[in-house]
């Protein structure tokens, strides 16, 4: 990024149209180069008083498509993503069980967690696509924000019904076999973090396991118990965004 | 207005071309050339996607450059098959402009 001084109008469009782009599934060093490339025009253009519209046209949405257009679609990079992203959610959901009480999953879960982890996926990214080609109010991306989130919620839970509903053969393990399958869960989530030069797959399984695992400790309610560890866990994972956010920029300075 | 822009999107890739065909551009100083031609009604972001597309096409490649004025630029240079693709479109558009302009005329003058 070139951080050149720019008009806040012209900053959130350009930040809008990196995560269009990329939720859009271009490669990242393509969207890198548009978007320095229209840093620059920008810069230029503010120089003699010219406004972002005046740029882009009437809409945002209108041209973030017409640049999308003209981008290919990383398919090696998702291909390598999206497996990743499964088996990381997933290696953290078998690292919960197990510490909560072992490895013992039906066939239907088994193949309703990548199912779940695949539509999650979708629904976040034209979340993010939808909410930068508008100019909502922060309450309206939010509210999407919101939806999406609930939608998480409302299938993992089903998920954990499901099995109530359609009968299919258990898969368990005694002792040896849940150690070998949580060091292998450990294993992947380490290997990611080393693939993508971040913590974020270390910190996120321990923000879900650890606060639920505390709180289970405690006089309360099992209801209460489920509520306070979940608001644990969405406030350690908003401090973790809001700091690293604040990291990036302060290093991109 | 509005048709005119319909009208120059099927002839803004040759436009950008033949351009940059005369001197390498970077993005703002090519949006400038096409309105200092008379192509005022293109706005100027409009030239990215065309960009894109004409590298896709290999018809254009980028090279960053320094700039003594500011942050690196990225210039444009016409590639041979790009040069090839302007002499098909120039002489495709002479071929329809001259015809359409004279029964456009007769109609005006009805």
């Amino acid at each position: 990024m070139n951080q050149l001084p720019l008009s806040k109008k012209s900053q959130t469009f350009i930040e809008n149209l990196r995560i269009y782009l990329f939720s859009c599934g271009k490669k990242t060093n393509e969207i890198d180069e548009i978007t320095d490339e229209l840093e620059v025009h920008l810069y230029e253009a503010e120089k003699e008083n010219k406004s972002v519209e005046h740029i882009i046209g009437s809409s945002p949405k209108e041209y973030m498509e017409q640049i999308s257009g003209e981008m290919s679609f990383d398919v090696r990079g998702w291909a390598k993503y999206v497996p990743i992203i499964i088996l990381g959610a997933f290696s953290g959901i078998v690292l919960k069980d197990i510490v909560f009480g072992g490895f013992q999953y039906s066939l239907v879960e088994l193949i309703g967690y990548p199912l779940v982890c695949i539509v999650l996926l979708l629904a976040y990214m034209w979340t993010f696509r939808h909410i930068s080609s508008h100019n909502f109010s922060k309450a309206k991306e939010f509210f999407f924000l919101y939806l999406v989130s609930f939608l998480s919620i409302a299938m993992f839970v089903g998920l954990m019904f499901l099995p109530n509903y359609i009968e299919s053969p258990i898969i368990m393990h005694g002792y040896y076999g849940n150690l070998i399958v949580a060091s292998m869960a450990i294993s992947f989530l380490i290997g990611i973090s080393i693939w993508s030069k971040t913590i974020v797959s270390i910190v996120l399984p321990i923000f879900y396991i650890v606060p639920e695992y505390l709180v289970g400790f405690t006089d309360l309610s099992v209801g209460n118990q489920l509520w306070i560890s979940s608001l644990i866990m969405y406030a350690l994972i908003g401090a973790y965004l809001f700091f690293e956010m604040k990291r990036t920029s302060t290093s991109a300075k | 207005m509005a048709a005119r822009s319909q009208l120059l999107k099927g002839i803004l890739d040759a436009c950008v071309m033949a351009i940059v065909e005369e001197k390498a551009v970077y993005g703002y100083e090519l949006s400038q050339q096409l309105q200092k031609v008379g192509l005022l009604d293109i706005s100027e972001g409009t030239i990215y996607p065309v960009l894109l597309r004409l590298q896709k096409n290999g018809f254009i490649i980028g090279e960053m450059r320094p700039s003594a004025s500011g942050p690196n630029r990225k210039y444009y240079f016409l590639t041979d098959s790009g040069r090839e693709e302007l002499e098909r479109i120039s002489s495709e558009w002479m071929l329809i402009a001259s015809p359409v302009s004279q029964l456009l005329q007769r109609g005006e003058n009805r």
